[in-house]
């Protein structure tokens, strides 16, 4: 569905180029549904503003639905949809059912199947209280749920998610979940989510990459990153006094007043010597042991770290 | 060929009324803006013709025949600025900046139909039907025959304009893409491109003359068909014998916008994330 190869970005002129995206390439098939991760300035945003047509890349190809997006970006935009978290696709002084209006005569969808998608989408994602009222009077979880709507309304066969959760309420963010897990899984949409939310990629994503620096660093299924550190603990530790905390083979990662994060390897250390170790070193109201979550995981990828070898100094 | 076009068109027609319903909102606001952009036509057509009035004409032509000039010219301009206004550098530059124009480059349509119809401007109405009244009343005034002929020759003047005030902005639109941060170099031939051709072409130098005919047409749009509605002759390279080359002329520039906002796009990088 997706192929890329050699893909490269750079801004600016040949002499003080600037590298966004250096020589990626990954294949999606149909039906994925990919996690795309990195810090703020990683380059995920440039791919897949390449992959949309939106930028012409440097060198490289890519294709998407089997065309090169930059070369037939209108006939790709037909059969993907793009949803931006922080920006709106919509009519922002019409009513919603106005935008949906428009999206079937852009999309040129036919009048039969737009009128059956509105009224099972009105109703999956609960859009009926807010349908007839303008984009700009919409609370972000309602304005979010109809551009998911407005974005599938062309029956898309790749969808390019950024940031679709963020700002959302506990609620909210659980609506869009399952509606996007539902696509994935009854329509075989393939979907492509970037994200720095890592719930939204534990919940729903089978594979992660993640890129850093304009390079992919990690590419394999979600399970597979979440392995790689099974390792690493974190012992959280509220003190009796506020007093500084030292123990053999674990690092303070953070201190808040009388609490203190350690993490440590169980390579190294076994979880209840570390425990004793830390009962021996100081006077201790309350501990718990926490095993790594996938965002911890992601941090120490970030760090060039490969996993599966001991702890190293976490600051 | 026709598929190609529509789908450039896209929805363009819907989108305007789609913008439009968006205007009937703030309708008091609007015909305010409207009816302000009117008076500053009218107010500069005064000044024109107390001006006029002093020196008894310029360059042979009596105030009602620069008038013409002027009345088409702001009627053009008004009827270009009411489409391409969203091109305009610094409007163009925001909706650059704040990603817009990447939402709009994954719709599957002209991003140049999508950005001006999503964004007409309603006030340019009234630079354009005060232009258009003060153009009539100047041609009947004028003591120029009210033919068919005249006012067939009056639209294409009109037009050549707006599509010339479009062009520009159009080329403008492609240098923002470039640059991000609007300049405002592009309003010396808009603006100032309309307030040159509210002037008989005789009275400028040669090498500006040549620009404004050869160059962006502004002043050849304008002034070689109000020649022949008065039944005069312009200056040696500005003539009545150039009517032909206005649309050969306005259309050549035409297409060069179009490769300049292709070339554009190409070069386009973004801005944000």
């Amino acid at each position: 569905m997706i192929r890329v190869e050699h893909l490269t970005k750079s801004f600016g002129k040949r002499s003080a180029a600037l590298e966004a995206v250096h020589d990626i390439s990954f294949a999606i098939e149909a039906g994925d549904f990919v996690g795309y991760a990195g810090p703020n300035g990683a380059g995920k945003s440039t791919t897949v503003k390449m992959l949309t047509g939106v930028l012409v890349p440097t060198s490289g190809t890519a294709t998407v639905c089997g065309l090169v997006p930059w070369k037939d970006r209108r006939r790709l935009n037909q059969r993907t949809g793009v949803v931006f978290g922080q920006r709106t696709q919509l009519w922002w002084d019409l009513p919603v059912s106005d935008s949906f209006d428009l999206v079937h005569r852009l999309y040129r969808t036919s009048p039969a199947d737009h009128r059956r998608d509105v009224t099972t989408l009105v109703d999956t994602l609960g859009l009926a209280p807010f349908l007839e009222r303008p984009v700009r009077a919409l609370s972000l979880g309602q304005r979010m749920r109809a551009e998911l709507a407005a974005a599938v309304l062309p029956r898309p066969e790749v969808l390019f998610l950024d940031e679709p959760t963020i700002g959302l309420d506990v609620e909210a963010k659980a609506a869009v979940r399952d509606f996007l897990a539902a696509r994935n899984r009854e329509e075989g949409t393939t979907i492509v989510l970037t994200t720095h939310d890592t719930d939204d990629i534990v919940r729903l994503c089978r594979r992660l990459l993640i890129i850093d620096h304009g390079r992919i660093i990690s590419d394999g299924t979600v399970d597979e990153v979440r392995g790689r550190f099974t390792d690493e603990r974190r012992l959280v530790v509220d003190l009796v006094r506020d007093q500084p905390l030292a123990v053999p083979g674990a690092t303070v990662e953070r201190s808040e007043g009388h609490r203190r994060w350690l993490t440590f390897s169980s390579r190294d250390v076994a979880a209840p010597e570390m425990v004793a170790r830390v009962l021996r070193a100081v006077e201790v109201r309350d501990l718990s042991l926490e095993p790594p979550d996938l965002e911890d995981v992601i941090r120490r990828i970030y760090r060039g770290e490969t996993g599966g070898t001991g702890p190293s100094e976490v600051r | 060929m026709v598929d190609a076009i529509r789908s450039s068109i896209g929805i363009g027609p819907e989108l305007v009324r789609a913008t439009l319903r968006g205007f009937s909102a703030d309708w008091r606001l609007n015909l305010l803006r409207t009816g302000g952009a009117a008076l500053l036509v009218v107010t500069e057509a005064i000044g024109a013709i107390i001006l006029l009035h002093r020196f008894e004409g310029i360059g042979g032509w009596t105030t009602a025949e620069v008038l013409l000039l002027f009345g088409v010219a702001d009627a053009g301009l008004g009827l270009g600025m009411l489409v391409a206004d969203p091109l305009e550098p610094p409007t163009f530059s925001q909706l650059l900046r704040d990603g817009r124009f990447d939402q709009v480059l994954t719709r599957p349509m002209s991003p140049l139909v999508w950005v001006v119809a999503t964004d007409i401007q309603i006030r340019y109405v009234g630079r354009f039907v005060a232009g258009a009244i003060i153009a009539l009343v100047a041609l009947v005034t004028s003591g120029a025959a009210v033919t068919p002929a005249a006012v067939a020759l009056l639209v294409l003047a009109t037009v050549s304009m707006a599509l010339t005030v479009v062009a520009i902005l159009t080329i403008g639109a492609a240098i923002t893409m470039y640059t991000i941060e609007g300049t405002e170099v592009l309003n010396a031939f808009t603006y100032g491109g309309a307030t040159m051709a509210g002037w008989p072409l005789q009275i400028y130098a040669g090498a500006l003359r040549a620009v404004f005919v050869w160059a962006v047409p502004v002043g050849v749009s304008v002034y070689v068909p109000v020649l022949w509605i008065l039944g005069r002759d312009g200056p040696g390279g500005a003539g009545r014998d150039l009517l032909a080359f206005v649309p050969v002329l306005v259309l050549t520039f035409c297409v060069v916008a179009a490769g300049a906002w292709r070339a554009g796009l190409s070069r386009y990088t973004g801005a944000g994330s």
